[in-house]
């Protein structure tokens, strides 16, 4: 076993050290009875039904390619799938960079005399984030979207000292409602939901209807929703009353390269992913979750936040600043649970907007933004209009497609997934409704081939 | 003795934030050409963009390469922090956790487009549930603390179910700080235990708080081996003691790397537990992160675990949804990319490697203790496993010096300092976790640094009041940073 260094001599040596006869002189203090029980099987089907010597390097890298050639991926299979997690072009410096055992394995920046690489990249993404979503105060990461929601709802709560509910959009995704609504069953916190209007846009009387009955200490919006469409959050931010904080929750950070940035609109935190922005889309994760918010609320964010400093010597540095929130210090009165997060992920997103800087970023809105126009125009041609009408569009919307199941099972037979059912998601009135999403992988050929299979 | 020393000098070089090497109108990257007609934003449109940098691609490989090598890493040499298992993790693992075939998965795509995935998910649950013997497990928390939410959130939904809502979770005093905060995120309140002078929880001490709190405790929670590296004898019948009233054995698995083949938790009477992969199952710490925290349980909680689970039908792979789940705790399926380094770990170590994996560990702490107990004290006299604890009182008493200057210390002699001031039960504590990656030779080196360190403390000829010096930056102003914080580029103006 190659990583595993100790030879039966040393073994021996250790053992004369250390002033034992045998291995279990070490474990006397486990009870018999559980030792004797302790050894398992590892069962991986047919082929390895009871796998007690492990396979070799090679041996490993064969079973792996062979379980993933098992998924059909690019480019025997292309699709337009989104809402929330999305496809991208990873510029060969991100792999490699990332990869350089210095950031790969070292630890959290607990130590910074140790660790100024890893801290001066959070402290740049932290500026990226900040610039971004035009807000003044950004962490170090959380774990992803979903989860970075759950935390802003967390900390609206305790923000507001009182307070016991909060809204959601309906037309938040169902995912990040999902998990806030895990994340606060363990509180009496009653979690209702904003429905939307004709247009797919959070529907402002019902929203003023509830802010007056429940007293809400946050409202949690998407921009753009999950239905592709953008909210007019200076006019939500201008219904809601003082003490509730608008939460917005951006599926896709992308987006803010060509639109308003929630914080010119007056948003009070901006959470959510970052995965599109250098990170694939591995069947969900690892990703990275973002979190920026106003000054005041500092004391309040959950998660770790670099600050810059002096050394002994005077000179710039970096290091893990304002713990006393965190759960290592705190216990149970820190402001999360959060330990473990998403260093790498983070280093990932710091590399790949570096990368693409001003301009790449914004030609990277303009090219979904695009390609998107040019799909909508086409499907409308072809008789498949948009499920919602009166709002306007980044890179995705929901189409209602005439006889979906057939036509979806079209798709497929061609090895294209044209988008995600809403059905299951959003109840019968959705029975036809297909959510379609660009990427910059896609081209004219790719929109043309789509339009025609789903539209005829 | 004297110790040849590892931390040399050579060229580092000085770099500012990337935004200070930016001009006006250059970029490194290329999109592909646009096949489309060009389209902008209409009255939404961002008035101002975002400040990003504007540099070439070397600058951008040469920035983040000069950051890379002002950190200490695992590549570089030994990492002996005490709970957080910081072993050397095969490269293999990161080039399968690439692969196009998983990379260029969508968790939406139709369940006969994303097969490979789906299995992978299903043996690596029901391996890890076989290791630790427990029936159910799911794969979806992104890392441990949201492990212990979950765990602790099925509990919630038990007790819900049968009989209702319990108030406390017992947690001993040598807990993670995760422990207590996950509890208080699960909507329930810690009661902290004091372990007794061996540094491991009592039978009487369980009882007491029994008849305390009775039916109105949840759960106990504990990490075995515990903080201080000790493994908790009593176990079995605490958990019978707390199943006599309806409560939980929750296990903190963030030290399964010293018990794989040699202890099960299922056999100590856990009801469930939650593992982090990135210890013991080898995904590298990337700096904090992506970790991995799965969740294990007997049958009786699997009716609540988190939806979807993934099932075999028939040599089909499809998901379901429980309707008594407690919904989802993470985005999607959880960190993929951390299960593909863990199921290739397992399956690169097998049943017996895995073993072997353990009894190392436990053979080179204990190495490290020998070697190291004449010259400092030990925070407990119990054996320990994986890890060993190690006190400053011997050196405070008799020349003032503390753990925080030893740590320091530690840094000019080419090492990552040990996990300091935790367990909080041993005052100054140096938790000292080797790892079984690390060979007699290293382990030695690393013996005589500290050897070397409590010697010049005890001959007065240092203090280690300065400490670190070689390192690329001076002592680092922690207090400053935190009395007028500057957390972005933007804040340095203010």
């Amino acid at each position: 076993m190659p990583s595993l260094p100790l030879t039966p001599e040393e073994e021996k040596k250790a053992f004369q050290t250390i002033g034992i006869q045998s291995f279990d002189d070490l474990i006397a203090t486990i009870p018999p009875k559980i030792r004797e029980s302790a050894r398992f099987q590892l069962d991986f089907g047919p082929e390895y039904p009871n796998l007690n010597t492990g396979l070799t390097e090679h041996e490993l890298r064969d079973y792996f390619n062979k379980l993933a050639l098992e998924n059909k991926t690019a480019p025997e299979a292309i699709h337009f799938l989104g809402g929330g997690i999305y496809d991208n072009i990873i510029p060969a410096i991100v792999n490699q960079l990332a990869l350089r055992g210095e950031f790969l394995t070292c630890y959290t920046p607990y130590q910074p005399e140790i660790s100024q690489g890893t801290l001066q990249a959070i402290f740049e993404f932290q500026t990226l984030m900040c610039r971004i979503t035009e807000m003044p105060l950004s962490n170090a990461s959380m774990y992803d979207g979903p989860t970075s929601t759950a935390e802003a709802v967390l900390m609206a709560q305790r923000l507001s000292k009182g307070s016991k509910s909060v809204l959601l959009a309906t037309n938040l995704s169902p995912e990040y409602r999902t998990v806030t609504r895990t994340f606060l069953s363990g509180h009496e916190t009653q979690i209702a939901e904003v429905l939307f209007d004709e247009n797919g846009l959070l529907d402002l009387n019902h929203l003023s209807k509830l802010t007056q009955s429940l007293d809400p200490c946050a409202l949690v919006v998407s921009y753009p929703n999950y239905f592709g469409s953008f909210e007019d959050l200076a006019a939500i931010k201008k219904s809601l009353p003082a003490s509730c904080l608008l939460i917005v929750a951006v599926p896709d950070l992308s987006a803010l390269s060509i639109f308003e940035a929630p914080g010119f609109f007056g948003a009070d935190i901006v959470a959510g992913e970052a995965q599109q922005l250098g990170t694939p889309m591995l069947f969900g994760g690892p990703h990275v979750g973002f979190f920026t918010t106003r000054k005041e609320y500092l004391r309040q964010l959950p998660g770790r936040i670099v600050g810059e400093t002096r050394d002994s010597r005077n000179e710039k540095c970096y290091t893990l600043t304002l713990s006393t929130r965190e759960q290592h210090i705190r216990r149970d009165k820190a402001t999360s649970n959060i330990c473990t997060n998403q260093g790498l992920i983070a280093l990932r997103t710091t590399i790949y907007l570096s990368f693409l800087g001003k301009k790449g970023f914004q030609s990277l809105g303009e090219t979904n933004f695009s390609l998107f126009e040019y799909l909508k125009e086409n499907l409308l041609a072809r008789q498949i209009p948009l499920k919602f009408g009166g709002a306007s569009y980044y890179r995705e919307a929901v189409f209602e497609v005439p006889k979906l199941e057939e036509r979806f099972g079209k798709c497929l037979a061609k090895n294209i997934v044209p988008g995600i059912r809403l059905r299951d998601k959003f109840g019968p009135a959705f029975e036809n409704s297909l959510l379609i999403t660009v990427n910059p992988k896609h081209n004219r050929q790719h929109l043309d081939l789509l339009c025609e299979v789903l539209g005829s | 003795m004297s110790t040849r020393n590892k931390a040399a000098s050579g060229i580092a070089l000085r770099e500012d934030t990337i935004f200070e090497r930016s001009a006006s109108g250059r970029t490194g990257f290329e999109l592909p050409q646009l096949t489309v007609p060009s389209k902008k934003p209409g009255s939404l449109g961002r008035k101002k963009a975002a400040e990003l940098p504007e540099v070439s691609e070397l600058q951008v490989v040469r920035h983040f390469t000069r950051l890379s090598s002002w950190n200490y890493a695992i590549d570089l040499g030994t990492f002996p922090l005490g709970s957080c298992t910081m072993k050397y993790n095969p490269r293999i693992n990161e080039e399968l956790a690439a692969l196009p075939g998983f990379c260029d998965v969508h968790p939406e795509l139709p369940l006969d487009y994303c097969q490979g995935s789906l299995k992978l998910i299903y043996l690596l649950e029901r391996a890890l549930a076989n290791i630790v013997g427990l029936d159910a497990c799911t794969v979806q928390p992104a890392a441990g603390a949201v492990g212990e939410f979950t765990g602790l959130t099925l509990i919630r939904a038990f007790h819900e179910k049968h009989g209702g809502h319990r108030k406390y979770v017992l947690i001993p005093d040598s807990a993670h700080g995760t422990n207590p905060a996950s509890c208080i995120l699960a909507g329930y309140e810690a009661i902290p235990l004091k372990v007794g002078k061996d540094g491991f929880m009592t039978v009487e001490l369980v009882e007491e708080a029994i008849s305390k709190y009775g039916r109105d405790i949840a759960a106990l929670m504990t990490t075995n081996p515990n903080t201080l590296g000790v493994f908790e004898q009593n176990i079995a019948q605490i958990a019978e003691l707390l199943h006599g009233i309806g409560a939980q054995l929750c296990m903190d698995g963030a030290n399964m790397n010293a018990i794989l083949g040699i202890a099960k938790p299922g056999d100590m009477g856990v009801d469930v537990m939650q593992y982090n992969l990135h210890k013991t199952f080898s995904t590298p710490h990337g700096g904090g992160g992506p970790g991995s925290g799965p969740v294990a349980c007997r049958s009786h909680l699997a009716p609540f675990l988190p939806n979807p689970r993934v099932v075999e039908r028939n040599g089909v792979y499809q998901i379901e949804h429980l309707p008594d789940s407690i919904g989802k705790v993470k985005g999607a399926f959880g960190n993929f990319g951390v299960m593909v380094r863990a199921l290739a770990y397992i399956i690169n170590h097998g049943s017996s490697g895995l073993r072997r994996v353990s009894t190392n560990a436990v053979i080179n702490a204990n190495y490290l203790r020998a070697r190291l107990q004449k010259h400092y004290r030990l925070g407990t006299s119990t054996p320990h496993f994986h890890e060993c604890v190690l006190s400053d009182s011997k050196q405070i008493e008799e020349n003032g010096v503390k753990t925080i200057q030893i740590a320091k210390a530690l840094m000019d002699f080419g090492y990552h300092p040990p996990t300091v001031y935790f367990p909080l039960t041993v005052p100054g504590a140096m938790l000292i976790e080797p790892t079984e990656t690390e060979s007699l030779q290293e382990l030695d080196e690393l013996a005589d640094a500290f050897i070397e360190i409590a010697k010049q403390i005890e001959n007065k000829e240092e203090t280690f009041e300065n400490s670190p010096r070689k390192t690329f930056v001076g002592k680092v102003d922690e207090v400053g940073a935190a009395r007028k914080p500057i957390l972005s580029l933007d804040d340095r103006s203010l």
